[in-house]
């Protein structure tokens, strides 16, 4: 239990350091709503928007976009861990691959859920929830 | 493919055993076996009195070859984070990093990012992360490799400051002055076969007593060979631009030298013989040519 938490907190960390995989998860998912959103809400005829406006056309989709980054930049994180070399250290220790497989996935899973939380943050002032 | 045959050693608890080979001569693989991390498909390997299973890792500590940190994290992290993987934690983790940071220099930099580190300083970190949970083996793979004399003497120097004969080391190596000064006993590998091992005394005890290495202009293979047929010569092998001539008494050789080629020896230097003599002669043998080899 132990590995896994530090596992999950190494790449959680990991993550929060990474500036520019930080930065290009909350503001792809704002471009998106606040500028195509509203630029194309404004093209359109609002009577035929019956939610309000096309950016809350988006708000599902931004979420799943989202939570694809998530996935696609927490398996680029085990070329990172090759890469880096740190992996044959995860191999080199008592825990099965699975363990090591878990404590990885649960802090790729953890973060795509909260990147997808903030994308619905953004979204209040745009979607009648 | 095979990687390794007729391999077979034993390594006394508690002796500091060095595995010395050319690169590929099968040393890596055989540190990643005794590591748990792979299995022979064929023979038998016992390691601390059991078969390796990943339970067996927990008494082993590995200082890969490449270095096996995650530039994005602190020192302090890094051993952290290894700990916890080996099932300390707590003030035990705390107290056992903070010793191992002070033994290896690296106590003023435990807060920084490993990716500031200088090459030296990584490779005390990977032996500090390697001994943090004490294991009762200790798996080196080059660790000096790409280090300078200084960071070398001060990486070794620390790790006999922690050890004190406190654990069995397994070091694979292509540094044969540092084997020589550490290993209590040393394996030559070849080809992924040892073929010879023994003490560094008894490994050398074959050998003449002194080297001339010649810095010889263009010698002929007639000369070298003739060299090497002087009853007072042992082995004539060339290495890089030198030819080393193993001999029992320099004084009556190096005239002879002058006299046989008068002219093309740009200069010489005799030092008593060593490990990487021993090593030349089981190792590098069967890379001589002939007319080079002659002894």
């Amino acid at each position: 239990m132990s590995a896994l938490g530090a596992l999950f907190a190494r790449d959680m960390r990991a993550v929060l350091r990474s500036r520019s995989q930080l930065y290009s998860s909350i503001l792809t998912p704002l471009l998106i709503l606040v500028f195509l959103g509203n630029g194309v809400s404004e093209g359109l005829d609002p009577s035929k928007l019956p939610a309000g406006n096309f950016t809350a056309y988006l708000v599902a989709g931004t979420v799943v976009m989202t939570s694809v980054f998530s996935s696609t930049f927490s398996s680029a994180s085990y070329y990172r861990d090759r890469d880096s070399g740190i992996m044959r250290m995860f191999l080199s220790s008592p825990n099965s691959p699975r363990t090591i497989l878990l404590g990885k996935s649960l802090a790729g899973v953890c973060i795509g859920i909260v990147q997808a939380m903030i994308v619905l943050l953004i979204a209040v002032p745009f979607v009648d929830f | 493919m095979i990687a390794l045959s007729e391999f077979s050693i034993e390594v006394p608890t508690g002796s500091v055993f060095g595995l010395l080979g050319p690169n590929g001569s099968g040393k890596s693989t055989f540190i990643t076996m005794v590591a748990a991390m792979d299995r022979p498909v064929e023979g038998t390997l016992t390691v601390l009195g059991q078969t390796p299973s990943p339970g067996l890792r927990a008494r082993v500590g590995t200082v890969f070859q490449e270095n096996t940190q995650d530039p994005l994290m602190t020192v302090r992290e890094t051993l952290t984070l290894a700990g916890r993987l080996f099932g300390l934690r707590g003030p035990r983790l705390r107290s056992r990093a903070a010793h191992l940071l002070e033994a290896f220099g690296l106590l003023e930099r435990e807060r920084h990012l490993v990716s500031t580190l200088s090459g030296g300083m990584r490779r005390r970190l990977e032996m500090a992360r390697a001994l943090l949970h004490d294991p009762d083996l200790l798996l080196l793979d080059e660790p000096t490799t790409g280090v300078d004399a200084d960071e070398r003497k001060a990486l070794w120097g620390a790790l006999n400051d922690v050890e004190r004969g406190a654990r069995t080391i397994l070091l694979a190596t292509n540094d044969l002055a540092e084997a020589d000064t550490v290993c209590d006993l040393v394996a030559f590998v070849r080809d992924g076969c040892v073929v010879a091992s023994g003490t560094p005394a008894d490994l050398k005890r074959g050998l003449r007593k002194e080297v001339v290495q010649v810095d010889w202009e263009s010698p002929m293979p007639g000369q070298l060979a003739e060299v090497g047929a002087w009853s007072e010569t042992g082995l004539v092998i060339r290495k890089d631009a030198l030819i080393h001539i193993t001999c029992d008494d320099a004084s009556a050789l190096v005239p002879r030298l002058f006299a046989l080629a008068p002219g093309s020896i740009r200069g010489l230097s005799i030092r008593a013989s060593s490990l990487e003599d021993a090593y030349f002669q089981h190792v590098g043998q069967r890379d001589r040519a002939p007319a080079e080899a002659a002894s």
